[in-house]
């Protein structure tokens, strides 16, 4: 069958019965000096395939990489070993798609990877229900407010922010909610320890639908006080939502649900997947059975088939427009499949003793390289218990820039520069304790 | 299909039940039949004062979601909670043990049909 998307004459045809002369008249709304014209790209000769993969090659050789055990950044997108197993199971070609597919008939094997990431997500969270996962943490953070929204019958509007939450979280916060007329108060946080300030929390009850609580924090710090948080929220009649983005401290500390949260937003990217230019990402809303027909997106379900086997289906898709149509309230329409897919692999060859023990290194690594820089004289901002992130404080800018640039001519990615004078530094398991050492070395014959 | 006598009707096949100054207000066999298997109802809550045309809710089936309207002004004063667990008795007793709201009402809409008229209108909009 020919592919010809529409010929000279369909095109007359179409542009006849809309009244217009030609496909340029369709444009004439837009004012003609941002149209461009036609050559005005003036774009060069093609090149052959040969010339175009050197010119390729040439430009990949200009990125600087780093090897895992010198990158000490995170802030949000974290480097982590990733079994080789993972991309010989994820690159078979059963799994290849462009596209989710749904029916049951002929993709049981992709269901059925969704379902038991789903039983993943909530077991690691405590939680009843998970969905099929979405785009990426902030955007599903923004989505568990409407959750939380919907819940509370769109009565309530202000949600509590805490700013020691990452801030380009925040900022899909504020792009997202705006339209609702969701107002987000951004409350201080404690400058000694970097934990949540539960008094500013207490200030704002009034019209309050949800609060937000990340932990690990921004700043790398466990919110020792995140069960009271929670329980605070609940006696406001408000939706407690607990944020998890580095998602393999769960490993190690207190679930969610054991923390009193109703919903928790996970951001997966640590799970199995590189960070490839900061990604990929993706999303997971793991909520109390009681939130589920709120939820965005899909949820995969066990079912049986006419003889009884095993089968798994599309078992909820409540607010989506091929269900709801106009009254649709979300327009998540597939999931994060492959990246989806990349974790529960990652989790089924990890095990649960792994993973424990993944944390348990992160967290003694860690601790060890902020021991060794303490010793070094070196100032560490906060005073809370961290996971794998903590906080460098230098006496000023110039300090601060003058040991991060020397340690990025040495060959390290150094961590993230915050505020002033910050630099927030990450060590994983990746950063053996030798890589963790050179790194101090050179450190210190920059620092002042 | 079954019209249940001495009930009103609403164009959008909800059936009203008026006693005193009190409405019940459930969906017709007809509109059960067009959902098909009910899966899930959301009502509203006690104590919300609704105006005619109003959502009260939303009636899921496997095919289809539908919001059921107010046929009245007032005050919603009881909800089938029952049927948050066992929706599908929307399906087997819609005019009996499937009602789905309560209001004290102050004014009706004009528009409810008798069940003569009720199925008149079911006929037409079968033509």
């Amino acid at each position: 069958m020919p592919y010809i998307p529409h010929t000279k004459d369909d095109i007359k045809k179409m542009l006849q019965s809309i009244g217009k002369n030609s496909v340029e008249e369709l444009f004439n709304s837009i004012p003609a000096k941002y149209r461009l014209k036609k050559g005005a790209l003036n774009l060069k000769e093609g090149l052959s395939e040969y010339d175009a993969k050197q010119k390729v090659e040439k430009l990949a050789s200009d990125n600087t990489t780093y090897p895992a055990n010198r990158c000490f950044l995170g802030a949000g997108a974290y480097y982590h070993f990733i079994p080789s197993v993972v991309n010989h199971i994820v690159s078979r070609s059963e799994f290849y798609t462009a596209y989710t597919p749904y029916q049951p008939e002929i993709s049981q094997g992709t269901l059925q990877s969704i379902f038991e990431f789903q039983t993943m997500m909530c077991r690691i969270t405590g939680m009843d229900v998970s969905n099929a996962s979405m785009y990426d943490g902030a955007t599903a953070l923004a989505e568990s407010v409407l959750v939380a929204y919907k819940y509370k019958r769109e009565k309530k509007k202000s949600i509590v922010v805490p700013s020691n939450i990452h801030p380009e979280y925040i900022e899909v916060l504020k792009n997202y909610l705006t339209p609702f007329g969701i107002k987000i108060v951004l409350t201080p946080f404690d400058t000694k320890t970097g934990e949540i300030d539960i008094n500013a929390i207490k200030d704002h009850s009034t019209d309050l639908l949800a609060v937000i609580v990340q932990s690990p924090n921004y700043y790398g710090i466990i919110e020792s006080n995140a069960s009271k948080i929670a329980a605070l929220t609940k006696e406001l009649d408000a939706v407690p939502v607990n944020l998890v983005i580095e998602t393999t401290s769960l490993g190690m500390f207190k679930s969610p649900r054991e923390l009193g949260f109703d919903i928790a937003v996970l951001e997966i990217q640590s799970l199995g997947n590189p960070v490839a230019f900061g990604g990929p990402h993706c999303g997971v809303i793991t909520a109390a059975k009681d939130y589920i027909r709120n939820l965005p997106g899909r949820i995969i379900g066990e079912t049986k088939d006419i003889d009884g086997n095993r089968a798994f289906v599309l078992t909820l898709a409540t607010r989506e427009q091929h269900i709801r149509r106009e009254k649709a309230t979300s327009n998540i329409c597939s999931n994060q499949a492959f990246v989806a897919l990349r974790t529960a692999v990652f989790l089924s060859v990890t095990g649960e003793d792994g993973y424990k023990e993944l944390a348990r290194t992160n967290y003694t690594l860690s601790h060890y390289t902020k021991d060794q820089l303490e010793k070094s004289g070196a100032k560490i901002k906060y005073k809370g218990d961290f996971y794998n992130e903590f906080v460098v404080e230098f006496s000023s800018k110039d300090n601060r820039d003058k040991l991060y640039n020397g340690l990025k001519s040495s060959g390290f990615l150094p961590g993230h520069k915050i505020g002033e004078k910050d630099l927030l530094v990450t060590v994983t398991e990746v950063n053996s304790k030798t890589s963790i050492d050179e790194y101090l070395a050179t450190g210190r014959r920059y620092a002042n | 299909m079954n019209v249940k006598a001495n009930l009103y009707y609403t164009q959008d096949h909800e059936w009203a039940e008026i006693n005193g100054d009190t409405v019940t207000v459930g969906i017709s066999d007809h509109a059960q039949a067009q959902l098909g298997d009910i899966v899930f109802v959301e009502l509203p809550e006690v104590g919300n004062t609704v105006k005619v045309g109003d959502a009260l809710g939303v009636v899921e089936s496997t095919k289809a979601v539908s919001d059921f309207y107010s046929p009245a002004e007032g005050t919603v004063t009881a909800v089938n909670s029952e049927l948050t667990d066992s929706p599908e008795t929307l399906n087997t007793d819609p005019y009996g043990k499937a009602w789905l709201v309560k209001i004290k009402f102050t004014k009706r809409s004009p528009e409810l049909m008798d069940s003569k008229a009720y199925e008149n209108y079911l006929k037409e909009e079968h033509k």
